[in-house]
């Protein structure tokens, strides 16, 4: 087969693969070109950065919500807080345990209702455990939590 | 606008570099041009990641910018100094005729791709300034991680985390990380630019891949069908490691297979070889498979192919070269593996694999989820016809294997170990099976596709292996 053939019968292969692609590739590009959340999230972790004092680490409980929110809130105020080390309880359900610890919580729920409701429980046990417990709320929802020694 | 030039000065500086070190070892200005602007990203942002690491892992906080330059300066004369395996200048062979009309269609295929993408980036960037999940969970959290822990903490922070994928290597946080100590600030136009440099790269690392074995056209093609197949465009502005680590794939690929080819005159330096090759394992935990994947092809199609004795010996005396090449990135592995990186299920893997190989249950989602990904029913939006044309391509390598040179058999037999690899990952994984299909076997294809482009193509392209041209005078 002369070259120039060959060249063309390549050519004839590639553009349809070429073509298929490329209009596939629209579809995509459409999809990489779709606002997604901004720096409203950034801002609203980064916020807890004074509260945390330059603490290496952080336990982060956050409300109600789906689990893969969840973890997409997780990563978000690793993100925010970098280099801060920001983890889950170990036992999710129940929330840390209530004594005094050096390190700081984050609660994150989505409404200042809903964060009232899962401090007060903490209240309550840190009073029964003579366990002394300051609230700063940052944001709407957020807040950190130091529990210390009375 | 600095922070969105940064990430391209550097890939410049890399390639001025491979420039120089071409042309010290004797190839012709037009061959180290093609072959420098693919090496470029890949030294540039692994040298500056290499530096960047090995300050911190000495207990300093991040560089400053001088300290920062002054290291990568270092590291990159270490590696240019040796020249090895020297060409005579050669004269250049009068250039094949090329159909004109065909080459000039196929670039402008190719040109409507990088038009569509540079276009598409500040679009891109303003839609996903943190990129997609993988990047501000994973690659930019890293990043900034590094940039700002405090001297001697670094390891600590890393070993720590409970998230995120801590036992990845540093290839790209690193190159980040470094380039917000050039700039002397954090800025999301980093890693944007940085993404798409790679993007972008590998396409040039493909054309001159396919140029050095014989068929610029094909080259060419094969960067037209790369930059419109619609999984390069879902992940190019991701932000995340897995176009890196296809390009430097392509890149440690193509420089072994260059050690196999029977005339030297464009034999890639052996020690920058070796470099690429040594970064593939400091991009992600899979680049060390495919590193070894591809030591294994090398050494199977050089035991293989007959060659004079003399040539053979030759291809073996440059091995420690390549070696030495590679060291930077593989100490830096390992020291990132034994002091910071928690231990990853490495073990658990291993551990399983006898009992899970065994099971056919356990092969039965993972041939489906190729299956759906390879054939084009179900794979088109991914793929388009990309797989198809590849199985063409395969059959014509087939028919034609006898005349195909010993670079496009040692392609074959890499391709070949890693989808095998792929494969056996994915049977034996201790993740569920289904979401790990799910959330990565695409990205793992999209690793290999330049890889496999080169393969397709060269199979079909011109065949007959280069001419040896007179004895080469090497220096040790």
């Amino acid at each position: 087969m002369s070259k120039n053939r060959a060249a063309w019968l390549l050519l004839t292969l590639v553009l349809p693969v070429w073509a298929v692609g490329f209009y596939h590739s629209l579809d995509m590009r459409r999809e990489q070109i779709r606002p997604r959340d901004g720096d409203r999230w950034l801002k609203r972790y980064a916020a807890l950065r004074p509260h945390l004092k330059g603490s290496p680490k952080a336990t982060i409980v956050y409300g109600p919500t789906r689990r893969s929110q969840g973890n997409k809130r997780l990563f978000r105020a690793q993100y925010a807080l970098a280099p801060t080390i920001v983890s889950l309880p170990r036992k999710r359900q129940e929330g840390p345990p209530v004594r005094p610890r050096k390190l700081p919580l984050i609660y994150d729920h989505h409404t200042r209702s809903s964060l009232d409701k899962a401090l007060k429980p903490l209240a309550a046990q840190a009073r029964r455990r003579g366990v002394a417990m300051r609230t700063e709320i940052v944001a709407r929802g957020l807040a950190v939590v130091w529990l210390t020694e009375e | 606008m600095v922070a969105t030039l940064l990430p391209a000065l550097i890939a410049a500086a890399g390639g001025a570099l491979a420039f120089a070190v071409l042309r010290r070892h004797g190839w012709d200005a037009g061959a180290s041009v093609a072959a420098a602007v693919a090496l470029a990203p890949g030294v540039g942002f692994g040298l500056l990641s290499l530096s960047f690491f090995f300050w911190v892992f000495a207990g300093f906080a991040a560089p400053g910018r001088g300290t920062l330059i002054a290291l990568t300066v270092a590291l990159a004369a270490a590696l240019a100094a040796p020249v090895v395996g020297r060409v005579d200048p050669v004269e250049r062979p009068s250039d094949a005729r090329r159909p004109r009309a065909v080459l000039l269609l196929a670039l402008l295929l190719a040109g409507v791709c990088l038009g569509l993408l540079l276009w598409t980036l500040p679009q891109a960037s303003e839609a996903q300034p943190f990129g997609g999940w993988d990047a501000w969970a994973i690659w930019n959290v890293r990043s900034l991680q590094l940039y700002r822990a405090a001297a001697g903490d670094h390891g600590r922070v890393i070993g720590e985390l409970k998230h995120g994928h801590p036992d990845y290597p540093l290839l790209l946080p690193g190159a980040l990380a470094a380039q917000y100590c050039l700039l002397g600030r954090e800025d999301l136009a980093i890693p944007q630019v940085t993404g798409l440099i790679f993007g972008l790269a590998a396409g040039a690392a493909l054309f001159a891949a396919l140029r050095r074995l014989g068929s610029t056209l094909g080259g060419v093609a094969a960067v037209a069908v790369l930059w419109s197949t619609p999984a390069f465009w879902r992940w190019v502005f991701a932000q995340y490691a897995d176009i890196p680590l296809g390009y430097l794939l392509l890149v440690a690929a193509s420089a072994l297979a260059s050690q196999l080819e029977a005339g030297a005159r464009h034999r890639l330096p052996p020690v920058l070889a070796g470099f690429c090759l040594g970064l593939l394992t400091w991009t992600k935990n899979e680049g060390l498979v495919l590193a070894v994947v591809l030591a294994a092809a090398f050494a199977a199609v050089l035991a293989a192919t007959s060659r004079p004795l003399a040539t053979a010996l030759a291809t073996v005396r440059r091995l420690p070269w390549m070696a030495a090449g590679a060291l930077p990135a593989l100490i830096a592995l390992i020291l990132f593996k034994s002091f910071w990186s928690p231990v990853n299920e490495t073990a658990r893997f291993i551990s399983r694999a006898p009992q899970t190989l065994a099971d056919p249950d356990r092969w039965r989602p993972v041939l489906t989820a190729f299956w759906e990904q390879l054939n084009p029913w179900t794979g088109a939006a991914m793929w388009g016809l990309l797989w198809p044309f590849v199985a063409v391509c395969a059959v014509v390598y087939w028919r034609r294997r006898a005349v195909c040179g010993a670079p496009v058999h040692f392609f074959s037999a890499a391709l070949a170990l890693i989808w095998a690899a792929w494969l056996v990952v994915y049977v034996c994984t201790p993740a569920d099976q289904v979401w790990h299909l799910n959330s990565s076997l695409p990205r793992l294809m999209l690793q290999v596709m330049p890889v496999t482009l080169v393969w397709a193509l060269a199979g079909v392209g011109r065949a007959r292996p280069t001419r040896a041209p007179r004895p080469v005078l090497e220096r040790a």
